[in-house]
C-alpha cells in the first residue's frame, strides 16, 4: 500500500529537508554556547571591535601619533581641525589628535586597574561574606555598608584631594570608593549559585570549603560578575576623566581625555574643537563598554531575556 | 553486626520569624547492610531535611546518627570528610544537582579528584569509562555537557557520581520524581542491579507511593516532622494501620479501570510545622479524630510483629 | 455522543529557532463532545503543551507557528495559518474574545498562574469583567460564588496568593478558569506539582464541576492514573503524533501500540510485586529530527522490516480505537505484533 501523502505531509518534508542541512557542530561547552549568542548580537560585536581598536590605538600610539603629545607650536595656537592638524590644535599649539591617541594610554589602563583592584578586594570580600554567611556575612556587609554610605564620587574627591594628584591616587581613590558595590554584585552572584543543589552535592562528596568557592561557585556566578566588570570600566574611565576635570586627577602635560576637556572650556566659544574630541573618545569608549557589556549579559544569561 | 544505621531521636529544628520549625521531630530508625528504607510523605514533611541531617549536610538539632557503629553527629570535619566516600546521595533534579560547567567526565572524576584516588590520569580515566558503563551511561558522551543531555542520563551521571567512591549508603532524595515512566524505570532498575552487585544500603525518600513499595524493603511514613507508622513494605500494603496512610494510599489514582476502591478524601492541608503543640498532628485532617488526639502526642509504639505506629486508637479503628 | 465541541483536524505545528525546525506537532487530530473528557498522555516533549497552547491560541510567537490543520469550536475554525500579519492580528483579536468565553485553561503550576500583588478576589472578577458586560458589583458577586463553588470561603476574597497554600491555589486558579462558564476547559497537568492528597481533592472537585456545568475537559498529564480517574477518552502522544486514540476502555484493557503496553509495563504497580519494571531503552526521537518512517522504531519490541518502509497511518483497529502501528494496519504485508516481536527476538 501506498503511503498517504497530504499536502501538510509534503510540507512537512519540505521542512525536515531544511532542518537535516544544519549540520550538528562540534561539541558544545557553555563557554563556547555564550559565544555563539555572543556573535549573533551585533551591537555588542560593534562594542568589542571598538573596544580592540581602542586598545590598539593604545599600544601602538607611538606609530600612530603624528607627534608627540606634548609637543608646543605656540604659532599654531587652536587651529581649527585642518589636513595638517586633523583634530586641530589646543592652546598650545599641541596637536589634539596625537593627544587624544596618547590619551587612550591614559585612561583605558587606569578604567581597567581601579575596576581589578575594586573588585580584587571588594569581590573576594564579598565572595567570602556569601559562602560563609551568618555573622561574617553580617560584620563584612556592615563594613561595605559604612563605606557606601558615603557618595563614590565625594568619596573619591575626598581621597585625591587628601592625597594630591598623580595617576596612582586617582586609581586609589576610585579603586576604594567603588570597592563596596563590587563586593555586593560579586556578594549576589554566589548566593544566588549558592541555591543550586550543585553546591550540596559538591559538599555530599566530599569538596572542601575552597573547592566549593573556585570550582564550583566562581565558575557559575561569573556571568554577572564579568558583565559588571565590563560596565564598571566605563564607570571609572567617566570618574576618572571627572577628577581630572576638576583638578583632582591626571595634570598637564599628560593627556588625560578628562583634563583635555577641562583646559579646553574656557575656549569652548572661540574652538570648540578643543573640547570636542576628547569628549567624543571618551563618549565612544564608554558606549563601547556599555553595549559590549550589554552582549555580554544577554549571552552569559539566556534567561534574562 | 547487622545494622548500617541507627537512627535515634533525630531532630532538626530551624529558627524562622515565625518561631521554631520543626522539620525532623524525634525520629528513630534503622537500617540494614544491602536494604532499602523507603521514606514516604509529602512535601513539607520534613523527609528531605532527614535525608541531609543523617548526611550532615545539614546539622542535626539533637538525636544520634550512628553510621557503622559510630555517632557522628558530634565528630569533627576531619572525621567527617573521612566517612563521605561510604555515604553518597543522590538528587532530585538531575539539572540543579550537575555543576553546569563540567562535562560529564569531570563530573564522575570530582570525587575520584577529591580523595585522591588514583595518583596518575590514566587510571583515573579509565574507571570514570568504567563507572559510565555501570550506570549504562554511553561512552560517547564523555566530553559532553549537562546542558545537552536528557534528564534520565542526567540522572545516570548523578548516580556514577554516588558511586564512584564505592559507598555503603546512599541516601537516595527523589531521585526519580523528576523523571517520565519509562526513564523512570530504567532508573530504578538500575538502581536495583547496583544494588544487588555492591550490596549498597538505599534510604529511599519519595512521595510516591508505588514507587517506594516497588524498590523498599521497609517503610517509614512521615508526617509533618515525624514517624507516623514504619514496618516491612509487604506488612505495610497488607495491612495498613494508621488513618494518614489509609488516606494516602487511597489517593493514589490508579491506573486500571476495573478497581473499585473506597476514596478517603482528607479535608483541609497540611498544618503549620512552626511551634506545633503536644498533639497528633494529624489530629486536624483526621476523621477518626477525638479529644484526646487533640491534646496529647501519641507515641511510635510496636504493635505487633515489628509494624510500629503512632495513633491513640489504632487499635479501635482497625478492630484489632 | 451528541455535537462535537472541541474538534482539531491534522494539525501541524512547528517551532522555527535558529538551530533548526522542530516538529513539535505531526498531524494531530481529535474531537471533544459536550461534558466529555480526553486524555491527553505522553513523555515530556511529546507536543501535549504545544497542542494546548494552539487551541488557546498562545504559541510563543514568533518560534511557533501552525503549519496547517485547523481548531474548530463548535463549528467555528479559530486558526489562522495566514500568514498575512493583518489577518493574523483580526485573528488574534477574535482569540482573544474567545478564550476564557468559550475556552480556558489551567495550567500546571498554579503559582505562576496567579498575578502575586492582586487580591485572588479581584483576579477572578476580573476575568468575569474581561468577558461579560457585568458590572462590578455583579462579577464581585459572581467570582464570590465562584469561590465557594471550589470550597474557598467567600471571606478570603481579600487576601492575596501568597496567603493560599498550594491546592487552594489551584481551586482559585480552576474559579478563575470557570468563572465564564467556558465551553472546553484545558488542563496541563492540573494536579503535578500538588501532593497526592490534595491532587485527589482537587480531581474530585473538578469532576463535580465538569457534571455540574456540562463542560468538555482535555486532560493533559502524564500520568496514567488520572487518565483511568477523570477521563471518557485518551489519546496517547508520541513525538508528536498520535499513535493510540479510543475509549479509556480500549486503551486501559487492550492497549495495543507497543508504546502504550510499554507505559502501562512500566509503572511500579501497588497491587501487584515484580520484581523488575519493564522498560524499553532509547529516548523519544529528536523533534528536530524526525525520520520518515514509524518515528518508535528505535524502541519498539515489535518492530519489523515495514516499519522503516512507511509512516504507518492511524488505522481504526477496532470501532473507536485507532492505532499507529504498521501491524494494525490493513493488508499491509507485515506480520502481526507477536509474530514482529518474535521476529525481531529471532533476529538478534
Amino acid at each position: 500500500m501506498a503511503k498517504l501523502y497530504t499536502p501538510a505531509m509534503a510540507a512537512v518534508a519540505k521542512k525536515r529537508a531544511r532542518s537535516k542541512r544544519k549540520a550538528t557542530s562540534g561539541q558544545s561547552t557553555p563557554s563556547r554556547e555564550a559565544w555563539k549568542r555572543l556573535k549573533r548580537n551585533r551591537l555588542a560585536i560593534a562594542g568589542m571591535v571598538i573596544l580592540a581598536a581602542l586598545i590598539l590605538v593604545a599600544v601602538f600610539a607611538d606609530f600612530l601619533a603624528p607627534r608627540g603629545y606634548d609637543v608646543q607650536n605656540l604659532s599654531e595656537r587652536n587651529l581649527p581641525p585642518s589636513l595638517k592638524h586633523l583634530m586641530g590644535t589646543d592652546n598650545y599649539g599641541r596637536d589634539i589628535l596625537s593627544r587624544v591617541i596618547y590619551g587612550t594610554r591614559v585612561s583605558l589602563p587606569i578604567g581597567f586597574i581601579c575596576v581589578i583592584i575594586a573588585f580584587a578586594i571588594g569581590g573576594t570580600l564579598g565572595a567570602i561574606a556569601a559562602f560563609k554567611g551568618g555573622r561574617t556575612d553580617n560584620i563584612i556587609m556592615r563594613i561595605m555598608d559604612i563605606f557606601q554610605s558615603i557618595p563614590p564620587m565625594l568619596m573619591a574627591i575626598a581621597i585625591a584631594a587628601s592625597l594630591g594628584n598623580g595617576a596612582l591616587n586617582l586609581v586609589l581613590a576610585i579603586s576604594i570608593s567603588t570597592m563596596p558595590a563590587r563586593s555586593r554584585i560579586v556578594r549576589a552572584a554566589i548566593l544566588t549559585v549558592k541555591r543550586n543543589d550543585y553546591i550540596e552535592s559538591a559538599r555530599a562528596i566530599g569538596a572542601s570549603s575552597r573547592r566549593q568557592l573556585l570550582k564550583y561557585m566562581l565558575p557559575n556566578a561569573i556571568g554577572p560578575i564579568l558583565t559588571s566588570f565590563t560596565f564598571s570600566v566605563a564607570t571609572a574611565i567617566l570618574t576618572v576623566s571627572s577628577l581630572s576635570y576638576i583638578g583632582l586627577g591626571i595634570t598637564a602635560p599628560t593627556p588625560e581625555w578628562g583634563s583635555m576637556l577641562s583646559a579646553g572650556k574656557e575656549l569652548l566659544r572661540q574652538a570648540p574643537h578643543v573640547l570636542l574630541f576628547p569628549g567624543l573618545m571618551i563618549m565612544v569608549t564608554v558606549l563601547a563598554l556599555n553595549l559590549f557589556g550589554d552582549g555580554l549579559r544577554d549571552a552569559l544569561d539566556p534567561r534574562l531575556k | 553486626m547487622n545494622e548500617i544505621l541507627q537512627v535515634k531521636n533525630l531532630k532538626k529544628y530551624f529558627n524562622v520569624s515565625g518561631g521554631t520549625l520543626h522539620a525532623v521531630d524525634d525520629v528513630s530508625f534503622t537500617m540494614k547492610y544491602g536494604e532499602t528504607l523507603g521514606i514516604v510523605g509529602e512535601s513539607g514533611c520534613g523527609k528531605s531535611t532527614l535525608g541531609k541531617a543523617i548526611l550532615r549536610l545539614v546539622q542535626p538539632t539533637s538525636g544520634e546518627v550512628i553510621f557503622e557503629g559510630r555517632d557522628i553527629t558530634r565528630i569533627g570535619n576531619k572525621e567527617l570528610t573521612a566517612l563521605r566516600p561510604k555515604m553518597q546521595m543522590i538528587f532530585q533534579d538531575p539539572m540543579s544537582s550537575l555543576n553546569p560547567r563540567m562535562s560529564v567526565s569531570q563530573q564522575i572524576a570530582e570525587p575520584l579528584m577529591i580523595y585522591n584516588v588514583y595518583r596518575n590520569k590514566a587510571d583515573m580515566d579509565k574507571r570514570v569509562l568504567e563507572l559510565m558503563d555501570t550506570v549504562g551511561l554511553a561512552r560517547r558522551y564523555v566530553d559532553t555537557y549537562p546542558h545537552e543531555l536528557d534528564g534520565g542520563r542526567r540522572q545516570r551521571i548523578g548516580v556514577a557520581r554516588a558511586l564512584a567512591l564505592n559507598p555503603k549508603l546512599i541516601v537516595c532524595d527523589e531521585p526519580v520524581s523528576a523523571l517520565d515512566v519509562l526513564i523512570q524505570a530504567q532508573i530504578l532498575n538500575l538502581l536495583q542491579d547496583l544494588q544487588k552487585e555492591h550490596g549498597l544500603a538505599y534510604m529511599f525518600i519519595t512521595h510516591n507511593l508505588s514507587v517506594v513499595k516497588h524498590i523498599s524493603n521497609d517503610i517509614c511514613v512521615m508526617y509533618l516532622g515525624q514517624v507516623i507508622e514504619q514496618c516491612n513494605t509487604k506488612e505495610l500494603f497488607r495491612n495498613t494501620l494508621h488513618p494518614y496512610t489509609k488516606a494516602l494510599l487511597s489517593a493514589i489514582p490508579v491506573p486500571s479501570l476495573n478497581k473499585t476502591r473506597e476514596r478517603i478524601i482528607l479535608k483541609g492541608e497540611l498544618a503549620s510545622p512552626i511551634d506545633p503543640k503536644d498533639a497528633c498532628r494529624f489530629a486536624p485532617r483526621c476523621i477518626y479524630a477525638k479529644e484526646k488526639c487533640h491534646n496529647c502526642a501519641p507515641e511510635l509504639v510496636d504493635v505487633g510483629g515489628n509494624h510500629k505506629t503512632a495513633c491513640h486508637y489504632v487499635k479501635e479503628i482497625n478492630g484489632l | 455522543m451528541s455535537e462535537k465541541v472541541l474538534e482539531v483536524k491534522n494539525l501541524i505545528v512547528h517551532y522555527e529557532t535558529q538551530d533548526g525546525v522542530a516538529e513539535a506537532v505531526n498531524d494531530v487530530s481529535f474531537s471533544i463532545s459536550a461534558g466529555e473528557t480526553l486524555g491527553l498522555v505522553g513523555e515530556t516533549g511529546a507536543g501535549k503543551t504545544t497542542i494546548a497552547l494552539t487551541i488557546m491560541g498562545l504559541l510563543p510567537k514568533p518560534a511557533g507557528c501552525v503549519i496547517s490543520g485547523e481548531v474548530l469550536i463548535d463549528g467555528r475554525n479559530i486558526t489562522e495559518t495566514s500568514r498575512n500579519r493583518a489577518k493574523q492580528r483580526k485573528n488574534d483579536r477574535m482569540m482573544r474574545r474567545l478564550r476564557g468565553n468559550d475556552v480556558s485553561m489551567i495550567f500546571q503550576d498554579p503559582m505562576s498562574a496567579l498575578n502575586p500583588v492582586m487580591r485572588v478576589g479581584d483576579q477572578i472578577s476580573e476575568v468575569i469583567r474581561l468577558h461579560s458586560s457585568a458590572s462590578r458589583a455583579v462579577a464581585t458577586q459572581k467570582a464570590m460564588e465562584m469561590m465557594e463553588l471550589v470550597g474557598i470561603p467567600g471571606v478570603r476574597f481579600k487576601d492575596y496568593p501568597h496567603e493560599f497554600s498550594g491546592g487552594m491555589k489551584q481551586r482559585i486558579v480552576i474559579a478563575m478558569a470557570l468563572a465564564c462558564n467556558p465551553r472546553v476547559l484545558i488542563a496541563d497537568e492540573p494536579t503535578t506539582a500538588l501532593d497526592v492528597t490534595i491532587q485527589a481533592q482537587v480531581l474530585e472537585l473538578m469532576n463535580d464541576l465538569k457534571r455540574q456545568f456540562n463542560t468538555s475537559l482535555l486532560m493533559i498529564t502524564h500520568d496514567l492514573g488520572v487518565v483511568a480517574e477523570m477521563c471518557d477518552k485518551c489519546a496517547v502522544i508520541y513525538a508528536g503524533q498520535m499513535v493510540e486514540h479510543g475509549t479509556v476502555e480500549h486503551i486501559f484493557n487492550n492497549a495495543q501500540h507497543p508504546y502504550t503496553q510499554a507505559l502501562f509495563s512500566a509503572l511500579p504497580s501497588l497491587d501487584k510485586d515484580v520484581d523488575r519494571l519493564k522498560s524499553i531503552s532509547g529516548l523519544m526521537s529528536d523533534p528536530m529530527d524526525l525520520p520518515p518512517y514509524c518515528t518508535f522504531y528505535e524502541r519498539c519490541d515489535a518492530r519489523c522490516h515495514r516499519c522503516m518502509e512507511l509512516d504507518p497511518p492511524l488505522t481504526e483497529s477496532e470501532p473507536g480505537h485507532f492505532v499507529k502501528c504498521v501491524h494494525f494496519m490493513k493488508d499491509n504485508g507485515a506480520p502481526s505484533p507477536k509474530e514482529g516481536a518474535a521476529a525481531a527476538e529471532a533476529s538478534l
